[in-house]
């Protein structure tokens, strides 16, 4: 009956402070994954200004043409309407790739093909099409542990790429065209004539 | 005996059970690990859940960016398309008017050289036999200098025809081409964005080709946002440049009257009745010096247009009066009196003569361009293209998440100066809510299937197009809603 009773005791002993570890270990575990979430959350959020500052700088640049905004005044706005104050973020220009495969028949290329897509896609870059294409990217933590512990820092990024410019009247100075040409065939109407 | 020692000795079963349960009840060992191994399942799901919905949405953001950013760029070219078209037949519209100056020109010369001599000689026989005048023997010799244009008018107004002819083409070759452009950007930039594939629906701008008579509206009074005389004055208008203009016998009177006669047509704010007539009026204000011809031009301008361009209104044949007899003569008819209108006759002999030009066939907007200028631009991404590894029912479209991922967006092409037409290069492109009734499912599918079996050809990847195909083949006849991405 004492043995028992020590028995008990004993074993009453090697279990105290057991549930404080359990809860220490959940709470760590817990806190970890919630701040993990969070920081999840906030890159994501931070991905979405990206994404949305890359497209607004794409179809501002695209835009230009028609609201004749200056490179200054879109970027101030992009620093306004998307701030990431403590993100570093960076804004790079980008040149449109090329999307069309080299190896079918009609795009051309070093196996034979023809050549009819890269030569129309080619003609169209030629033009001034106007496509703009931005890449903004921000680091959530920029410079701190995350940035030295998760695998690819943590940095987002956003590209985004638009055509824009209509070629309408003002873009393409018409009304210069039209006095040009009234100025011409006013003198080609004097030369027939006289 | 025995059965008494054993229930002495051994409890009840009963009591057995309870004892053992009781000390299985007791027994936590190994329980707070079953927990654990539970709860981060649980917990592992709950955060593969949270980071795949997070993919899963930037998939069907980045879509969506590619399809908005898809028909913003191969509008952009449909719209590039109308501008280039507008500004042309700009260009048209003047030469139009220089054709009618030319045609003006041929005929009020041609007039000049049958009737001028004959009236000449009547008045210089006038001014011989009464010598109350004193004539200028110049006069029926300058005659002659109108056969250098009354010859080479014909050859100007075939160029001016040729030129119009080779607009009227260029016009056409931007309709057909610019479009191919457009499809091409839609590609392009769907796929610059993330997408596998990318297609544009209609692949048509929303133009036909019209026919000269068309450009004569804008030719008389211009058209909102495009050509204004006024807007583009070289030098302070017509009727003041004909009230400057100096030359033999250019006198007073003449002059109020042609100006008068200009400013009768004016109100029109085309090129007809411009500054581009100076030219002509300084011609028969110095080479041509017979009062009649310079009034003449302007009538026969006015002719031509109404020859060419419907409302022609000469007046009657003649003009016919009616005198009452004198007081005392009671049983005396009126006197009648029919005065050939010269107006008339001219009208119908330039009716006769030449209308119009079939090879020039301008571009103009067909009725229904608003329903027309509506652009839809799928973006699609294959199933293995979808970074997200699981997607939930919720987000699924009703083909199942096997077909990919399919956006839509619309844009639209509009015009600020709405009245203005194809001769207002004022053409630009918007993005709007998508207005893709079930009415026009069927139309869409159909197009896009025979679009990207073609475009499968120019190296994009076959699986997308195929895809692409199957899942816009699938809603011919129902809502989009059902295969878009949730």
């Amino acid at each position: 009956m004492h043995q028992g009773k020590r028995l008990q005791r004993r074993q009453g002993q090697a279990e105290s402070g057991q549930a404080m570890s359990e809860f220490v270990i959940w709470v760590f575990v817990l806190l970890l994954m919630i701040s993990g979430i969070l920081w999840f959350g906030k890159s994501y959020d931070l991905k979405l200004q990206c994404h949305m500052a890359s497209r607004y700088m794409s179809w501002s640049y695209a835009q230009i043409p028609e609201t004749e905004l200056s490179e200054a005044t879109i970027q101030a706005r992009a620093a306004t309407y998307y701030p990431m104050f403590e993100n570093a973020p960076q804004f790079v220009r980008l040149s449109r790739p090329d999307v069309f495969e080299a190896d079918s028949l009609l795009a051309g290329g070093g196996d034979g093909g023809l050549g009819v897509i890269s030569t129309l896609s080619n003609l169209i870059s030629s033009v001034d099409t106007n496509v703009t294409g931005w890449q903004v990217q921000a680091s959530y933590n920029p410079g701190g542990i995350l940035d030295t512990t998760l695998p690819g820092g943590s940095a987002v990024r956003s590209q985004h790429f638009v055509a824009g410019g209509t070629w309408h009247k003002k873009q393409t100075r018409g009304d210069d065209a039209i006095m040009m040409v009234k100025g011409a065939l006013t003198a080609w109407s004097y030369a027939v004539l006289f | 005996m025995t059965a008494t020692l054993m229930s002495a000795s051994r409890p009840a079963l009963g009591e057995r059970l309870r004892t053992r349960l009781t000390g299985f009840h007791d027994d936590q060992g190994g329980q707070s690990i079953v927990y654990m191994v539970l709860v981060m399942f649980l917990l592992a799901c709950f955060t593969f859940m949270v980071i795949n919905s997070g993919v899963l949405l930037h998939d069907k953001m980045q879509l969506q960016s590619a399809a908005d950013a898809s028909a913003l760029s191969g509008t952009t070219w449909v719209a590039r398309a109308m501008n280039l078209n507008s500004m042309m037949n700009i260009f048209m519209t003047m030469l139009l008017a220089e054709e009618m100056y030319m045609k003006a020109v041929l005929w009020t010369a041609t007039t000049a050289v049958i009737i001028s001599p004959t009236i000449e000689a009547f008045w210089l026989g006038v001014c011989y036999t009464t010598a109350v005048c004193s004539p200028s023997l110049e006069v029926p010799f300058d005659t002659f200098e109108l056969y250098p244009v009354l010859f080479e008018a014909q050859d100007n107004e075939d160029f001016l025809w040729d030129v119009m002819e080779t607009l009227s083409n260029v016009e056409e070759g931007v309709h057909e081409g610019m479009i191919i452009a457009a499809e091409l950007e839609a590609v392009e930039i769907a796929r610059n964005n993330g997408a596998a594939f990318g297609i544009m629906y209609p692949p048509e701008i929303p133009e036909e080709q019209g026919e000269l008579q068309d450009l004569c509206e804008a030719t008389l009074d211009g058209a909102a946002g495009g050509y204004f005389e006024t807007e583009y004055s070289l030098g302070g208008g017509l009727v003041d440049a004909v009230g400057a203009i100096s030359g033999f016998s250019y006198n007073d009177r003449i002059r109020n009257l042609a100006a008068d006669l200009l400013a009768g047509f004016f109100g029109h704010e085309g090129p007809l009745w411009g500054e581009l007539q100076i030219p002509y009026h300084a011609y028969w204000a110095s080479t041509a010096p017979y009062h009649f011809t310079n009034v003449m031009f302007v009538m026969a301008l006015r002719a031509r247009y109404s020859v060419m361009c419907g409302g022609a209104d000469f007046g009657p044949a003649a003009v016919h009066f009616e005198i009452p007899p004198e007081w005392w003569c009671f049983f005396c008819p009126n006197n009648t009196i029919d005065i050939p209108n010269p107006y008339n006759f001219l009208g119908a002999a330039y009716s006769a003569l030449d209308s119009s030009n079939p090879n020039v066939t301008p571009y103009m907007l067909p009725s229904d361009w608003e329903r027309r200028s509506r652009f839809y631009t799928f973006a699609y991404k294959t199933s293995s293209d979808v970074q997200a590894k699981f997607i939930p029912a919720v987000f699924q479209n009703d083909l199942g998440d096997d077909f990919g991922m399919l956006t839509i967006a619309q844009a639209n092409v509009y015009n600020p100066h709405s009245s203005g037409g194809l001769f207002s290069p004022h053409w630009r492109t918007h993005l709007a809510p998508v207005q893709l009734g079930p009415s026009e499912a069927g139309d869409v599918a159909s197009s896009v299937v025979a679009a990207a079996g073609s475009v499968a050809a120019a190296g994009v990847d076959s699986g997308a197009v195929t895809g692409l195909v199957s899942m816009v083949g699938a809603f011919a006849g129902s809502p989009i809603e059902q295969i878009i991405a949730h």
